[in-house]
């Protein structure tokens, strides 16, 4: 079930995807809720089969999710930023489908509220910070195109410093976790730490930027982009395996 | 006193730390690609310490190792640029104090500072810890037996080991397995005695000392029949108090700084 209900949602968002393309706001609305229903049963079916240990390393199942509530309220209404964020959602489902992570078993440490709380701020912060790359890219593309952003850069803003709350509360879960479970807050054989920190002190320099002098208030979208591309490859390719054909039986 | 006024500017200017983060930011790029292809040259800092650290695997593997030693100097000059620009901005707000009408809007001006102060108490709290905390590793207790915590008077009984084993059906992968770890200690040294339950997550503090849960046997009911035992951590950190205080209070100056941002956003818009 966990493997129908994701596949089938990654089709309910390609199809929302093609639905918005096509100009049909309703049916690509429902495909949408459809999607987002599907998607939050496949995680909860994850939680429920690991509960109270964590599903880590399926937070590829777990971003899209969120992505698509985070930019529900956005997306509903407008269609042409519908299919920008849909086609991130969608490459997003796709890309966990076919490079879902090893199978492990899960260990007693992860027995916390701490460890879950950790992992589930991780996520969010990432669904944001790619939706503010998202928003920036839109920002900047659609005032090129038609003279008038999508996005401005409050909205942009908004969605790193909420990125930003939950990265660093995750950061900080993490790092209380660690303590309680091995006695160091620092646990200095995961590369995945350095790329946490890195991500952590690339935001902290975004929210400074309006202090900067060289740089201007019109690139300051173009270092949102930069910033979710670095998410990407460093935050959440890190949790994704090998190409894998879906074992459905 | 102009010269050292003009260090003082130009540790403290804000393009600086544009221009460390990004290097900070490569720098971390190196190692994430050194620690995983070389994870047993870094996985020793747990265990002896930064400077047993250094002394050893770090000076051995420079290609490996150098990018830590980079790390280090580039958050020592953040940590300075960090300090003298969030005091000079200090200085002005509290020199224009009065101009706040209310003292809740004058600390949301302070939270962004709160942050940063924040921040430099946790790596104080990290230098601290590397410099001087110590950690002993593979203590083993059999049920009944007493240890001696190394270089202290402090002695440690396990009076008790209390395994649940998993019975329900949920967790496949889970049955039969151990789920819950309980370990009733008594530690005690000449002046205090304390009795208290280790298990995983929930270390048993006696000051200056914490004491976490490792490793136990027998992990499932199944297969052979293992001695019972816990492999406990046993770690002095005088560094803990200083990041863990440095987390809250960067905790409540993001709250502070994100609830002015937003309900001001909110307000903008509204306008």
């Amino acid at each position: 079930m966990i493997q129908h209900s994701f596949l089938l949602s990654a089709i309910f968002y390609t199809l929302s995807f093609g639905g918005a393309i096509a100009g049909k706001k309703h049916l690509s609305g429902i495909l949408l809720i459809a999607g987002l229903l599907a998607n939050a049963y496949s995680i909860g079916i994850r939680y429920w089969l690991t509960f109270p240990m964590l599903p880590l390393y399926q937070g590829p199942f777990f971003l899209p999710f969120f992505i698509g509530i985070f930019s529900f309220k956005a997306v509903w209404n407008d269609l042409y930023k519908r299919s920008n964020i849909l086609l991130i959602i969608s490459v997003l489902t796709w890309a966990a489908v076919f490079f879902p992570n090893d199978h492990y078993l899960p260990f007693i440490q992860f027995k916390t509220i701490l460890s879950h709380l950790f992992f589930l701020f991780g996520v969010i912060g990432r669904a944001f910070f790619i939706l503010s790359g998202v928003q920036a890219y839109l920002c900047v593309w659609k005032r090129k195109t038609d003279g008038i952003a999508a996005y401005s850069l409050q909205d942009i803003r908004r969605s790193v410093i909420w990125g930003y709350l939950f990265w660093t509360l995750s950061v900080f879960c993490g790092a209380i976790w660690s303590y309680m479970g091995w006695g160091s807050p620092v646990v200095w054989d995961d590369p995945i730490i350095v790329t946490a920190m890195a991500t952590w002190l690339y935001y902290s320099l975004y929210l400074h930027l309006h202090l900067i002098s060289f740089v201007n208030i019109k690139n300051r979208p173009f270092f949102a982009v930069a910033g979710a591309c670095w998410v990407i490859a460093f935050n959440c390719l890190p949790d994704m395996g090998n190409f894998m054909l879906p074992g459905i039986p | 006193m102009n010269g050292l006024k003009y260090i003082w500017h130009l540790i403290g200017n804000i393009n600086l730390m544009f221009g460390l983060i990004v290097m900070i930011m490569f720098d971390l790029t190196i190692g994430y690609f050194m620690l995983k292809s070389h994870p047993h040259l870094f996985h020793p800092i747990n265990d002896m310490g930064f400077v047993k650290w250094v002394d050893t695997y770090g000076k051995n593997n420079l290609y490996e190792t150098a990018w830590l030693f980079f790390l280090i100097i580039f958050m020592a000059i953040l940590s300075v640029n960090t300090f003298i620009c969030t005091t000079k901005r200090v200085s002005v707000l509290f020199r224009n104090q009065s101009a706040f009408n209310q003292t809740f809007r004058f600390i949301l001006k302070l939270a962004p500072h709160i942050m940063h102060y924040a921040l430099l108490i946790m790596l104080l709290g990290y230098l601290i810890s590397y410099l001087s905390a110590e950690t002993y590793l593979s203590n083993i207790l059999l049920p009944e037996k007493s240890l001696r915590i190394p270089n202290s008077s402090c002695e440690m009984h396990l009076n008790r080991l209390h395994i649940d084993y998993y019975q329900g059906e949920r967790l496949q992968y889970m049955h039969n397995r151990a789920i819950n770890v309980q370990a009733d200690l008594t530690i005690q040294n000449k002046e205090k005695t304390v009795t208290s339950r280790l298990g995983f997550n929930k270390p048993v503090w006696f000051f200056p000392y914490s004491i976490h849960l490792k490793d136990f046997a027998p992990k499932s009911k199944s297969g052979m029949n293992r001695r019972a035992y816990i492999d406990v951590i046993i770690k002095k950190d005088p560094g803990l108090k200083y990041y863990f205080s440095g987390m809250i209070l960067f905790t409540f100056g993001l709250l502070l700084y994100s609830i002015h941002w937003l309900t001001q956003q909110k307000k903008i818009t509204e306008e």
